[in-house]
């Protein structure tokens, strides 16, 4: 069996793309992974176009910018998960030798406000009102203040950090740092969280390349091992997003299932990551995964915050790209932004953002109707 | 054509009862016979387990807040509220004797919705589909006959 290793990563700017379709988004992304693997397009044995709003055969209507070379590029849906989904694909294609050189991206361009939900709800959700994405999140939020003590402030200073992470980063959508205060004083969305805690459903593409530890020497980068590669649909109850029966059992959330998984592949434990990227729709969520993927016991998000571990510069930084926060969300492609970051933190080329002696990183994700992903990235020096 | 036959719930299998007498209607679901889940709707499994040892069950219209929002603005259409907007609770509601935990909209001044807060649904006629039958619809209100327990 391979070794799935990533070579080559490539991202448009997440922002707002009005006048580029689409197409050309994929393909500007695609064009920066493989100059950064340094390799040619008809290397590219198999592709995965991840994507939730775009329409169908996005991934085929790519090959038309990139080249009709022939090779097989279906459509991977998973909601917010869809990349994490799409990646999977890719690394078990050439984990199991059908592949040598698989590439993965992701694509989507989102109206600004609310996402829309026809496609993520049932119509009586939707004339019911009960379909504001952030809602979620924030009843999460009110019972986690109601059960620790959580603060808003806490979770504003999470929201302080994406803004600064952010500001260091070239492809992030919002890049203006903002105070605790400022971010207190914007208005309530859904109680407790406000205005500026929350991510922006935004335009982008990324892109990366996986490919065989036996050939990855053929290539200009230091190449950075998958470790683990989880794609879940959560058990019952869905805590999150579009679920409306949420009957508590004993099971565990599908991100603390999904970074089990992933950690027992690889051997690691999260004492283990050096830097991870998050699925921060929120600034609360950040700190509800900080607990979820073990980062610290239940109930301590706000204290792990308070004591600036999820900093730059602190023992774990999370987000050091801004996070959704400060990138926004391009569905299909958030996961692979997430991948990007970590890929440049692991080889040392994260400019301002660097973590130190980075070695190991996480990246997850998690979607509507319970999709969640958890990659583990390990430098191979 | 009876009353009846032009009304429909907001989700087939999710209610019972004569919905041209609102009085009459309540939640209706199964409860899985080997893990014990509680869960909305007509089923041939449960949703928990997959089990398919599941039996129908109508269940309590009073529960205790879990956990609340409130939406500052309007939902996205096709959602049609106030206008203006009045700030509304959203809330995780456990239905008394070991019914599920359901979303719903809190009627009433969106302030004064804590967690802990004793609730009582409400059935009424929320839009019209597209066939223009008109859909039984819910909400909750405070349950001023019950007491608050967190």
């Amino acid at each position: 069996m391979s070794r799935a290793v990533i070579v080559g990563v490539g991202m448009t700017p997440f922002g707002r793309h009005p006048d580029t379709h689409f197409t050309d988004l994929a393909a500007d992304a695609i064009e920066m992974a493989l100059a950064d693997a340094g390799m040619d397009f008809r290397e590219i044995q198999q592709a995965f176009c991840s994507k939730v709003y775009l329409p169908s055969a996005t991934g085929a209507r790519v090959m038309e910018r990139m080249g009709r070379t022939g090779i097989s590029c279906p459509d991977v849906e998973g909601a917010c998960g869809a990349a994490a989904a799409g990646l999977r694909l890719a690394v078990s294609m050439v984990e199991t030798g059908q592949y040598d050189v698989v590439l993965a991206f992701g694509v989507e361009k989102m109206p600004k406000g609310f996402m829309p939900p026809g496609q993520l709800y049932d119509e009586w959700q939707c004339m019911m009102g009960l379909t504001q994405n952030p809602q979620y999140w924030a009843l999460n939020a009110k019972r986690h203040m109601h059960e620790y003590g959580t603060t808003e402030e806490q979770i504003a200073k999470i929201a302080a950090k994406a803004k600064r992470n952010g500001a260091l980063n070239p492809n992030a959508l919002f890049r203006t740092p903002m105070s605790v205060e400022q971010i207190l004083a914007s208005p309530l969305v859904v109680d407790p969280l406000r205005l500026f805690m929350l991510c922006s459903p935004d335009d982008g593409a990324a892109a990366v390349i996986v490919c065989s530890d036996r050939i990855a020497h053929r290539y200009r980068q230091k190449p950075v091992e998958v470790a683990a590669c989880v794609h879940a649909v959560s058990q019952f109850p869905l805590l999150n997003a579009s679920s409306f029966c949420t009957t508590p059992t004993n099971n565990p959330t599908v991100y603390a299932m999904a970074a089990r998984k992933a950690y027992e592949h690889a051997g690691l434990g999260p004492e283990d990551i050096d830097v991870a990227e998050v699925q921060d729709n929120d600034a609360f969520s950040e700190l509800e995964y900080y607990e979820e993927l073990g980062f610290c016991p239940r109930g301590e998000g706000g204290r792990f915050i308070d004591d600036g571990l999820s900093e730059l510069g602190g023992a774990l930084p999370v987000n050091p790209s801004g996070g959704l926060q400060a990138r926004g969300e391009p569905l299909g492609a958030s996961h692979y932004g997430q991948l990007h970051e970590i890929v440049l933190q692991l080889r040392g080329q994260a400019g301002p953002r660097q973590v130190a002696n980075a070695k190991v990183g996480l990246a997850q994700v998690f979607g509507a109707w319970g999709h969640c992903g958890v990659t583990l990235l390990k430098s191979t020096l | 054509m009876s009353a009846t036959l032009e009304r429909v719930g907001f989700k087939p299998g999710f209610l019972i009862g004569d919905l041209s007498n609102l009085e009459t209607v309540r939640f209706s679901g199964i409860r899985c016979g080997d893990c014990g889940t509680a869960l909305l709707g007509i089923r041939r499994r449960c949703e928990n387990c997959s089990s398919i040892d599941v039996a129908k069950e109508v269940f309590s219209c009073e529960g205790t807040i879990y956990t609340y929002t409130i939406q500052r603005y309007p939902p996205p259409t096709p959602f049609i509220g106030p206008q203006p907007w009045i700030p509304r609770a959203v809330a995780w509601i456990d239905l008394d004797k070991k019914g599920p935990r359901i979303l719903a909209p809190i009627e009433g001044p969106a302030d004064q919705v804590t967690i802990g807060l004793r609730v009582v649904a409400q059935f009424d006629i929320g839009w019209k589909d597209e066939r223009g039958r008109e859909v039984v619809a819910f909400s909750f209100l405070p349950n001023t006959s019950s007491r608050s327990r967190s």
